[in-house]
């Protein structure tokens, strides 16, 4: 299977980088939107003025670049409030381990 | 091309990257991820109702066990009583005073006593009176020589004083008792030594402080002499009081006279222990209905229950095999409606020499037979610290917690492993925000110059 390099279409390098944030794949999310970022700047490079003048692309990148910082941002934060429940419950089954091996039975 | 332009051109064209915001898909990820957390927290809770069930019957047992072994202990009660269950009675109190050890055999002796006999006694005879015996003594030696009858005691006082002097001879060994009188006035006390043998009959009795004999001329006492049904004629010499007349039966002889002493069987003493056992019992199955049905205790539903309750049912419902006293009811010991006992002591007080022959035989012994046998056996299948139901429920409450730790030993790797993959999760979302920010800045940068003619480009800031 060849490798999703430089060459493939940017919308589908787009896509990948939805798909990979939304499944908080944040190491492919970085290696995409890396691939994703060198092909526009490649596009871009190739593109008339008038093309440029009334392309799309600029808004359409950093909408997903700005959305994707965004759900990124919101996944961090709900893995840090994950994170905290799970400290919470290890402190809670510590409380309970040392009950046992102290209780009275 | 212009401004307009740009804008005509960029209406034809369709989004090529929808995003339809991040609220919505915020909250659904967070009800997402509160579900999970949800369910990842049930084994935790379920863990933690474990634990409390575990805790509740473990002091339920704890209780269960203390009123059972207690209940245990009132029966042995009543086992050890059973050398007590004889009594004595003096016609005549002044002459004497009976007691009973162990199991005399029952009927009545004729005791005569003769004379009851006396100690003998001996005064200090010091020429210079002693008016303050707590400083002044009635010799200024420091170590005397006690002689009662043919043995001599070695005193020595810790002062040189008379009182110091008398309590060094009671604290001798010697068998005297040493007394300080004043044979003065108040106005001219004059303090002697007194000294009386603790055995009857003549003894004798001297205080020597190493140059001279200290006591005067000494009273001699009388030995005690007396017969037993008129046995033997010439009466039976004593040097103490309290005389072994028949086995398990002892008197003390305190006048001159004749009496009658009968010995006959008494449940006064199992009683008053039947009375301590019914307590205990309903001690027991008053917590134990605390575990039945719908009472909500925390052993509702264990079969430990239902084996105490047996062993209670078991051991009330003992019937003897002989004698006129088959069941406790006969004893006094009644159920009432609601399953617990009472204890009527007047049913005892009612029964013949022979009933109470027959109820003792009833009771039997833990170790031999009867009912605190039957009983103490059907307790032992509660209390066994082996193979009673106490302890076998305890060693599985003891499997249940070990399986507990074992599970919160697993659940705590599951969680330290979900907490490295989240740390991993968190810096790998914090270097793409980074990079997404540096990406979005270079691409603006980039596309920068057509910023004011292209209405799609990015808006400023």
């Amino acid at each position: 299977m060849p490798h999703p390099q430089a060459d493939l279409p940017h919308d589908d390098l787009a896509r990948e980088l939805r798909a990979a944030v939304l499944g908080s794949d944040h190491a492919k999310a970085a290696r995409v939107s890396e691939q994703y970022t060198v092909a526009l700047g490649r596009q871009w490079a190739l593109m008339s003025e008038t093309e440029r003048a009334t392309s799309g692309i600029p808004k359409q990148a950093v909408e997903l670049l700005t959305w994707a910082r965004e759900v990124t941002i919101m996944h961090h934060a709900m893995a840090a409030q994950h994170l905290s429940a799970i400290e919470k419950a290890n402190r809670y089954l510590t409380a309970r381990a040392n009950y046992l091996r102290t209780a009275a039975i | 091309m212009s401004t307009s332009a740009v804008n005509n051109a960029l209406a034809l064209l369709s989004p090529q990257t929808a995003t339809t915001g991040t609220s919505s898909f915020a909250s659904t990820l967070q009800a997402s991820v509160n579900r999970a957390l949800e369910i990842a927290s049930l084994p935790m809770q379920l863990l933690q109702a474990d634990q409390s069930t575990i805790s509740g019957k473990t002091n339920e047992l704890s209780t269960l066990g203390g009123l059972f072994n207690s209940l245990q202990t009132s029966l042995q009660a009543i086992s050890g009583s059973g050398s007590s269950t004889s009594q004595a009675t003096v016609g005549n109190q002044s002459v004497l005073s009976a007691a009973v050890s162990g199991s005399p055999l029952a009927g009545t002796y004729t005791v005569d006593v003769l004379n009851p006999g006396s100690t003998s006694s001996a005064m200090s005879n010091s020429a210079t009176p002693v008016t303050d015996p707590t400083t002044q003594n009635i010799s200024s030696s420091n170590a005397f020589t006690l002689t009662v009858g043919t043995a001599t005691f070695h005193i020595a006082p810790s002062t040189n004083s008379l009182n110091a002097l008398a309590a060094a001879i009671n604290s001798s060994g010697a068998p005297a008792q040493a007394v300080v009188i004043n044979l003065g006035t108040p106005e001219a006390p004059n303090y002697q030594l007194g000294i009386q043998s603790t055995a009857l009959g003549s003894v004798a009795l001297q205080l020597n402080d190493g140059t001279n004999n200290l006591l005067g001329t000494p009273t001699a006492g009388a030995d005690a002499s007396y017969t037993v049904d008129g046995q033997p004629s010439g009466g039976i010499t004593s040097d103490a009081s309290t005389v072994t007349i028949a086995p398990g039966l002892n008197v003390t002889l305190q006048a001159a006279g004749t009496t009658s002493v009968t010995v006959s069987s008494s449940l006064s003493s199992v009683s008053s222990q039947l009375s301590a056992f019914v307590t205990a019992y309903n001690a027991a199955f008053t917590e134990l209905q605390k575990n039945v049905g719908t009472s909500g205790g925390a052993l509702v539903g264990d079969g430990a229950v239902l084996t105490m309750q047996q062993a209670l049912q078991q051991m009330i419902n003992y019937h003897g095999s002989s004698g006129s006293i088959t069941s406790l009811a006969q004893l006094g010991v009644q159920f009432t409606q609601q399953g617990t006992l009472t204890f009527d002591q007047t049913a005892m007080a009612g029964l013949s020499q022979t009933q109470i022959s027959d109820a003792l035989t009833f009771l039997g012994d833990t170790n031999t037979g009867g009912f605190l046998q039957y009983a103490n056996n059907a307790l032992n299948s509660v209390t066994d610290p082996i193979s009673g139901s106490l302890a076998t429920e305890t060693l599985s409450l003891q499997n249940q917690n070990q399986q507990d730790q074992t599970k919160i030993t697993n659940d705590q790797a599951q969680l330290t492993l979900m907490q490295t993959n989240l740390n991993q999760q968190m810096a790998q979302a914090n270097a793409l925000i980074s990079q997404l920010q540096n990406q979005n800045t270079f691409l603006q940068g980039l596309f920068q110059y057509t910023t004011s003619n292209n209405p799609n480009a990015p808006s400023a800031g």
